[in-house]
């Protein structure tokens, strides 16, 4: 029993020790740059986030544990020209990231490097110009107007909203990086879910690919070009 | 010229004009002058003092303090030995507390927490029969400010401190009174930051209001006892 106690006197404040998370003392790091639209326009109070140690959290945009901030290192929005400036702390992690991030209106982009052995001149990440692409949504709708029975397979192909440039040093890694990447989205619709509507979202202006099947027959493919804030797709079979 | 720089200046010639006032007399008159200047009754005469209180943190100025932290209390605890008269040497350990109202500026937490120690040098004025009025200037100090996300992420930053008070305290009874202070604030920090925001970091002020309770011991001072 006193081993026991022994054991558990050295082990609970090791747990609570380990449990602290302490960002790098004495430190401050800036961001800044500017942000435009791919027709050259600036862009306003698109919110420029400084995160660290994304992947314990697992999340993207609330990387920390429970959807918590805790990794959140400094926010601000871009100003009325376009132009930015954020007061982040400073950790030193191998996933240090600073995601810019506009609502549904434009792309995402994430500037992710490793800040381990790795402070960037002058204390400043210097984005200069981040050209961000417009969003469009694409709201789809499946209605089943033929017997019972029938079955519906789709697939759409389109492009990714997000963009991750990987930085090693302050050099851009583009084996690392990838921005706008295919995106599949499938489904097999029969009697248990005849109907379906959903959405989507994909930079304006590209090609997305709408394959389908009607009770598991050949393949058809049809393409369109998203020319639509909104783009609305709907099929019946 | 920042407040700072004239509140050090004003303590400076304030101890200054006393010691050249001393250093006027000749040596036969030294003792009269110092026995007219700052003779007190051996009742009036302390030789140590306690105090405990509570001040509330008053962000000021063009810097990360003043313009990023609003101010949520703080508690301090000093000691003060009189060396000669009412010439007193002390220390003080303290904390002030506050709550970012602009992260922004700061980077991203919710409150801070400033752990204070430091040194300092004083003088005491008796105007009359129950008042005390104390100046004091710090010689040594350091500040630890834990900034705080939640309750286990946090950062630090540390600092040089500069205090500068005043004080006036009011005798309830020989050995315990009451008092108010106000005191101005000056840490240095040693945070590393862009050039572009050395201007907001490299110093913080603010000032601080506060009341306690002083327990002080009747005797001969520090000097006089050998």
């Amino acid at each position: 029993m006193k081993r026991h106690l022994h054991f558990f006197l050295i082990l609970f404040p090791l747990l609570i020790l380990s449990c602290e998370v302490r960002f790098a003392p004495d430190a401050r790091v800036q961001v800044k740059g500017i942000i435009i639209s791919d027709t050259g326009e600036p862009i306003s109070d698109a919110q420029i986030s400084v995160y660290t140690r994304r992947l314990s959290g697992g999340y993207i945009n609330a990387p920390g544990p429970l959807g918590t901030d805790d990794y959140l290192l400094g926010r601000n929005y871009s100003n009325q020209d376009g132009t930015f400036e954020v007061t982040s702390l400073f950790d030193r992690d191998e996933d240090f990231s600073i995601v810019v991030f506009n609502e549904n209106n434009y792309t995402n982009y994430s500037y992710t490097t490793s800040t381990v052995d790795y402070v960037p001149e002058n204390l400043t990440f210097d984005l200069e110009t981040l050209t961000l692409d417009r969003v469009a949504t694409i709201d789809y709708d499946f209605t089943r107007t033929s017997v019972e029975g029938n079955t519906f397979q789709y697939i759409f192909n389109f492009r990714d909203t997000a963009c991750l440039e990987y930085y090693v040093e302050g050099v851009l890694d583009s084996g690392l990086s990838y921005c706008y990447q295919n995106r599949t989205l499938n489904r097999t619709l029969n009697d248990n879910m005849p109907d379906i509507a959903g959405r989507f979202s994909s930079p304006y202006g590209t090609v997305v690919d709408f394959t389908y099947s009607i009770n598991e027959q050949d393949l058809i493919t049809q393409t369109f070009t998203i020319d639509q804030d909104n783009y609305e797709f709907t099929f019946n079979y | 010229m920042s407040l700072h720089l004239i509140i050090k200046k004003a303590v400076l010639c304030l101890f200054i004009a006393f010691a050249f006032g001393l250093n006027a007399q000749n040596n036969e008159g030294l003792k009269e002058a110092i026995e007219s200047d700052v003779s007190i009754p051996d009742s009036k005469q302390r030789n140590v003092a306690y105090s405990i209180g509570y001040h509330n943190p008053i962000p000021t100025g063009d810097n990360f303090i003043g313009n990023g932290l609003e101010g949520n209390g703080g508690l301090n605890f000093k000691v003060q030995i009189y060396v000669y008269k009412q010439f007193f040497v002390g220390g003080s350990l303290g904390a002030s507390y506050f709550d970012v109202k602009d992260p922004s500026i700061l980077g991203d937490y919710k409150k801070t927490r400033i752990a204070e120690q430091f040194l300092f040098l004083g003088y005491e004025f008796i105007p009359t029969e129950n008042f005390r009025i104390g100046l004091t200037a710090s010689v040594f100090g350091k500040a630890r400010y834990k900034n705080q996300k939640s309750d286990n992420v946090y950062q630090i930053d540390t600092a040089r401190l500069n205090s500068y008070g005043i004080y006036l305290t009011y005798e309830i009874s020989r050995e315990f009174m009451i008092y108010l202070d106000y005191a101005f604030r000056v840490d240095k920090t040693r945070i590393n930051v862009p050039t572009a925001l050395e201007g907001t970091f490299r110093k913080g002020a603010f000032s601080q209001i506060g009341i306690g309770l002083k327990f002080s011991f009747i005797g001969k001072d520090f000097i006089s006892l050998f």
